[in-house]
């Protein structure tokens, strides 16, 4: 009876083991198949986040707080390709998971700067083109007037001009 | 002067005047005339100057260059700097075509560049695991920054530069924000390295 119960533990212990060993490589070791999608992951989010940044930026934009972030996320994404060339596919999947939690929101905030840097410019715009036109309104209400005056001045210079007679 | 040339000297002064004025309108509007865009890529030897790059390699021993990348593209520009080693007979990157070489890169260099700045790092190699025989040299690891990548690669002697060469190349590469890709910037560098003292 104790034999059996000792069986029964050892069995119990056996299987305990086992169930654990099977269940550790799922949590520990990571394969190619996955360091490459998290890498791909990490590709596609950090050109995302670029592509935001750069929009933003031609928009007029100051991205230089976020073009320093993804400074930050690129050489992880290097490190990760780095990695996976060499086989170290756990390294590789731990820097691309680090890299896509580095673009976090990165794009997010390219895109509001965008929209901020479009509604500045659009009101820049508007400004500019009204002094423009004021500007314009001026410029021919005084050259009209200027030239009233030059014609006046020149009516007089005329007029007080003696008259000269050629001939004998 | 007749008064009609005073109306012509005039309204010219005039038109100019708005002009002026409706420069800054018109400049928003149709856009100024930017300069030329390219980018630069330099490599420097070991004493961050150009020359006294490495040629004649020694097996086991660390070897330093520079590498760097200028950004005069307008824009802010996000590069990868794909490093490759090639030998005689493999295909290298082909400028007046603008095709990359189909080699699988190495090591490789990410950097967003703002327009008007460059970017600049170091990078130390060196050669292992090499094994002569006949007119053949064979050479399977490189280290590149203390990273060991297999490389497996077979130079024969080239008898007109007495040496067994392997070309160490720098391709550069630019994220193209329309086609959401990297795309080759048709700019590559390469270190002919001659790796014959010393076996």
């Amino acid at each position: 009876m104790k034999g059996e119960t000792s069986k029964h533990k050892t069995a119990i212990v056996l299987l305990f083991l086992l169930a654990i060993s099977q269940l550790m490589p799922i949590g520990l070791a990571v394969n190619s198949d996955e360091a490459s999608e998290a890498i791909g992951q990490a590709d596609r989010n950090l050109g995302s986040a670029y592509v935001a940044v750069a929009e933003a930026e031609r928009a007029g934009a100051n991205t230089s707080s976020l073009l320093t972030k993804l400074q930050l996320a690129e050489n992880l994404l290097s490190e990760a390709n780095i990695a996976f060339r060499i086989g170290d596919y756990n390294k590789s999947s731990s820097f691309a998971v680090e890299c896509t939690q580095a673009t976090n929101g990165v794009a997010e905030e390219g895109a509001r700067l965008k929209l901020d840097a479009e509604r500045d410019q659009v009101n820049n715009f508007i400004l500019i083109a009204v002094l423009s036109v004021v500007g314009v309104v001026l410029v021919l209400i005084l050259g009209l007037l200027g030239w009233q005056y030059i014609k006046r001045l020149y009516f007089k210079r005329i007029l007080s001009t003696k008259p000269h007679v050629e001939g004998k | 002067m007749s008064l009609g040339n005073w109306r012509i000297i005039y309204t010219l002064l005039c038109a100019v005047l708005v002009l002026i004025i409706l420069s800054p309108t018109l400049g928003s509007f149709f856009g100024l005339p930017q300069g030329e865009k390219f980018s630069q890529l330099w490599i420097l030897g070991e004493n961050h100057i150009a020359e006294n790059y490495s040629s004649n390699v020694t097996p086991n021993k660390d070897y330093a260059i520079y590498v760097g990348i200028g950004n005069h593209m307008g824009h802010s520009s996000y590069y990868v700097l794909y490093v490759k080693l090639g030998v005689q007979g493999e295909i290298f990157p082909n400028t007046t075509a603008g095709t990359p070489s189909p080699l699988s890169p190495l090591y490789e260099y990410r950097s967003i560049i703002e327009n008007g700045e460059s970017w600049e790092t170091s990078m130390r190699f060196s050669f292992s695991n090499i094994a002569a025989s006949g007119d053949q040299l064979l050479v399977q690891t490189i280290r590149i920054n203390d990273v060991a990548f297999n490389v497996d690669k077979l130079a024969s002697w080239e008898a007109n530069n007495d040496g067994y060469y392997f070309n160490l190349f720098f391709e550069l590469w630019f994220y193209n924000i329309d086609s959401h890709i990297f795309q080759f910037h048709n700019r590559f560098v390469e270190l002919r390295l001659n790796i014959t003292s010393k076996l």
